[in-house]
């Protein structure tokens, strides 16, 4: 298919340059209500995307236009050639200063494991049904789960010569789990990305589920309290991070959305936890790793910041050039450096512990964040006790410089950074 | 008016679909097929550059759906070889199942899907055919809002302006269904970034409509708008966080229809006793004041069909009638659990995925309340106005919505003063059961998209008009 359609841009008039990515997909699903098998599916696909490149100039002025669209592997050669016409014809409207794209790079590419995750779910099904579905000695229990096993197969072909393949491997869960031995039934909810059918890492995640939903069933209101010691120690540190990675990135600062300037500091000079934040393409634990980009460009480890001085930039090959800065490529998987003082130490004093919010947002543009939660731990004067629908409402710009990372580390789905943010003299809105 | 062109993509390989379901209906008690061929552009002009790019929702694919008497099985493919696709569901329903269940539990399902005959053709009539756009009139157009934009007001740093068309073709064919629709959706954004060198703020406008790029004329009139928001924004301040008398826009009130009850009629939900709304069936919920819809035909708007996902017509159900909760609404296999009947909410994100219970046009009916006499009744609160984002929490009916602003109201009087962002949060009853008054002027908003959790996502509208409750604000 890949060459059916590199002789159609071969041929279609005014085609300067052309991205191919191909994405062939296996999947196997299993649906359970409580611990009954429900639907089983399994979904198989091939699918192209192919971005179209034209240069023109208008008055001396050199412009390069793009387009996209979507081929399927059952798309009639006429179809394909049609909807590149298309393609070509509406990227002739698209006045972009001109930029190139990336060339073919020598060397080695990062390498990503593979792993046969639809095997794995049939052969392992009834050995994971059995670490989902045990007494884990708690006061809740799974009320259903949604099982996907994914293997997907990318290509990068590029008109600068680039021809790089390489796997995806999921293994993703979501699990719903629920108590009724408090005043109102209570449930929590949350999906799960892993690069295999790692038994071990399920019963670690299903017995830590477990526990916070018997937490929340015992959880009470959430009164209103000033100045208080909040750690979060749940997904929204990744997301809380991210921010960092929306900041320093070319298409931000081309936009004016960004503070992130190379080489100068994004924290006071006296921030007590300085931000060392690394691109890492090859971050195994990530179903998102990936040896190059959807430009083609060869990605590589890199550091965003190093002490809270922004010493690089994720980037295209557009905004790189329009910034004149190097093109490192569009990476989302990261690593931050964790903190020197374990979490217990902050928990010495009154804290409130954010185990699960309903959906923590954070806005990469402004800096707000926050979000209600669904369980928290309360420490007031050694008397700990669960809390439930609080929010907090805060702006990253404020508090970045008093924040804190725990010494323990943690792996999420994109990255491996501080299991624990601390952030001190927040208000908890409540009742 | 012109019809849409019909998908010959489906057209063509309908004979091959039929195929495929009388062979499988050899072995398989139930057997049904949906094909999907849903294609689009949308086009953006922002301050950093000019795109073009499929719609967000293409697709084109098919998924197959067999019934024996252990379960349902479904094979989601887009390479079309009828004998491949036969000897895969066989090996799918019949052997993976068979070692998968083993000795394990299923659900049962006490009888097949509802297969009536039904031969149903839908071919939308549209003012402006997507074949007759012209890229370089709609990127100009585009074009000349965000310059407008830029040089009336100077402290929008970004500008953005996009107008996007999806034209949904879908096909469904069981033993006794023959089914056929076409219809177009288009979306407009109008996205602004202001920032006065030390804050940074954005808001956005967006519009819709079941038709084409005739809509790039509402983005044109909302885009000034937009912009004097998040200009405002940047001397917004921070809300005292308490419960205050608050009144809701159309858009949030759509929000708050949508999140904080919508979810919790997902009747999937009822089947996994997962929702709250289960033991409320034919109790109060909410005030005397609020009447809530969902349904493929309760409103012309982004999520208005013939059929859906599972080939069931839709309909506009009746969710609460005057503060009572009187339906929640079904997909095809929850329906069958439940011993009810479908409501045509079946929905998928895409061929390649399950069908779930899912909200179709979501909205609170008017009411005969002015705002003027709503802010005027208030000593000290807030007008909530756009949104961000919010979460559903059917078991325990928590809310969690997040408007863009909320203006002051102090003794029965606007301000002027902003706060932002700012979260609703609290009990979705407490929250209902204060909504004392609903003005007139019902507004739809179909822009947005609806995630099952944290995925799954599929186009939705949302609406409501003005309505004057109490909420905890922080």
């Amino acid at each position: 298919m890949i060459d059916k359609i590199r002789k159609i841009l071969e041929r279609v008039e005014n085609v300067s340059d052309w991205i191919i990515i191909k994405d062939i997909r296996k999947s196997t699903e299993i649906f359970l209500i409580k611990d009954k098998v429900d639907m089983n599916r399994a979904c198989n696909f091939e699918e192209y995307r192919v971005r179209v490149f034209v240069d023109f100039e208008e008055n001396g002025k050199k412009f390069k236009g793009d387009s996209n669209v979507m081929i399927g592997v059952s798309d009639t050669e006429n179809e394909i050639e049609e909807k590149i016409k298309e393609a070509v014809f509406a990227a002739g409207f698209v006045k972009n200063d001109w930029y190139d794209l990336p060339e073919k790079e020598e060397g080695d590419y990062v390498e990503i494991k593979s792993f046969e995750t639809n095997k794995d779910l049939k052969d392992k099904f009834e050995e994971l049904h059995t670490v989902i579905y045990k007494d884990y000695n708690y006061q809740a229990e799974v009320n259903s789960c949604e099982l996907f096993a994914i293997e997907d197969l990318n290509r990068v072909v590029t008109s600068k010569g680039v021809d790089v393949e390489y796997p995806k491997s999921e293994f993703s869960f979501e699990i719903v789990t629920d108590s009724n031995i408090g005043k109102e039934p209570v449930e929590i909810f949350n999906g799960y990305y892993l690069t295999n059918l790692d038994l071990v890492e399920i019963e670690k995640i299903v017995d830590k589920q477990l526990m916070e939903t018997e937490g929340r069933s015992k959880a009470v209101r959430n009164k209103k309290l000033e100045n208080m010691r909040v750690i979060i120690s749940n997904e929204a540190v990744e997301e809380f991070l991210h921010f960092y990675l929306q900041q320093a990135s070319d298409s931000s600062i081309y936009q004016k959305i960004s503070k992130a300037k190379i080489g100068e500091n994004f924290q006071k000079a006296d921030a007590k936890q300085k931000l060392t934040f690394k691109i890492n393409p090859a971050l195994a634990t990530s179903i998102d790793a990936r040896p190059v980009d959807g430009e083609g460009k060869k990605l590589s480890e890199y550091n965003l910041y190093k002490d809270g001085v922004v010493e690089h930039l994720v980037t295209s090959s557009k905004f790189s050039h329009y910034l004149g800065v190097e093109n490192k490529g569009m990476c989302t998987t990261f690593e931050v450096e964790a903190g020197d003082v374990p979490v217990s130490e902050y928990k010495k004093g009154n804290y409130l512990e954010v185990y699960a919010f309903s959906a923590f947002l954070m806005d990469g543009t402004t800096g707000d964040f926050g979000g209600e939660f669904r369980l928290a731990k309360l420490v007031e004067d050694g008397k700990e006790s669960y809390v439930t629908g609080g929010s907090i409402s805060e702006n990253i710009f404020k508090v970045q410089n008093t924040m804190m990372f725990s010494k323990e580390k943690a792996i999420r789905r994109n990255s491996v950074t501080p299991q624990a943010i601390i952030f001190d003299g927040l208000t908890i809105a409540g009742e | 008016m012109r019809k849409l062109k019909t998908s010959n993509f489906l057209l063509d390989n309908k004979e091959k679909l039929k195929q495929i379901v009388s062979e499988l209906g050899k072995e398989f008690d139930y057997v049904s097929i949906l094909g999907t061929d849903v294609k689009g552009q949308k086009y953006t002009v922002s301050t950093a550059s000019t795109n073009v790019s499929p719609s967000s929702d293409e697709e084109r694919g098919f998924v197959v759906r067999v019934y024996q008497d252990c379960g349902y099985t479904e094979y989601s493919f887009n390479k079309i070889n009828v004998e491949d696709i036969i000897l895969t569901v066989k090996k799918l329903a019949l052997e993976d199942r068979a070692k998968m269940i083993k000795d394990k539990n299923l659900v049962e399902y006490p009888r097949k899907p509802e297969d009536s005959p039904m031969e149903k053709v839908f071919i939308q009539e549209i003012e402006n055919l997507p074949e007759d756009n012209n890229p370089e009139e709609i990127i100009d157009k585009l074009t000349f809002i965000h310059d407008s934009i830029k040089k009336d007001f100077e402290k929008i740093v970004h500008m953005a302006v996009s107008y996007s068309y999806t034209q949904v073709n879908k096909i469904f064919i069981s033993k006794n269904r023959d089914l056929y629709q076409s219809y177009m959706f288009s979306n407009g954004f109008a996205v602004a970034v202001a920032s006065d060198g030390e804050k940074t703020k954005n808001d956005f406008i967006s519009s819709s409509n079941m038709g084409g790029v005739e809509l790039i004329e509402d983005v044109e009139k909302t885009a000034p708008e937009v912009a004097k928001r998040a200009e405002e924004l940047l001397l917004s301040e921070k809300v005292i966080s308490g419960e205050y008398d608050i009144i809701c826009d159309p858009d949030f009130t759509g929000l708050i229809a949508h999140e904080a009850f919508g979810h919790g009629a997902e009747m999937d939900m009822f089947v996994k006793k997962r929702a709250k709304g289960v033991e409320y069936v034919n109790k109060r919920v909410a005030s005397d004041k609020v009447v809530m819809h969902d349904g493929a035909k309760a409103a012309e708007e982004c999520s208005s069909y013939l059929f859906d996902d599972e080939g069931n017509l839709g309909k506009d159900t009746v969710i609460i009638d005057n503060g009572i909760l009187k339906n929640g609404m079904c997909d095809e296999l929850s329906a069958l659990i439940l011993g009810i009947e479908a409501t045509g909410n079946g929905k998928r994100e895409s061929y390649k995925r399950k069908a779930y219970t899912r909200m179709t046009n979501t909205f609170f009916d008017a009411g005969e309340d002015s705002l003027e006499d709503m802010i005027a009744s208030i000593d000290k609160g807030y007008l909530l106005e756009g949104f961000s984002s919010g979460m559903e929490d059917p078991k325990n009916w928590g809310i969690q919505c997040v408007a863009s602003k909320g203006r002051e109201i102090v003794d029965g009087k606007l301000t002027g003063k902003v706060v932002s962002p700012v979260y609703l949060t609290g009990y979705v009853p407490d929250l209902l059961e204060s909504i004392t008054m609903v003005s007139p002027g019902l507004e739809l908003s179909g822009s947005g998209y609806c995630g099952k959790g944290w995925k799954e996502w599929v186009k939705t509208s949302t609406g409501g008009s003005y309505i004057k409750a109490k909420g905890q604000l922080s």
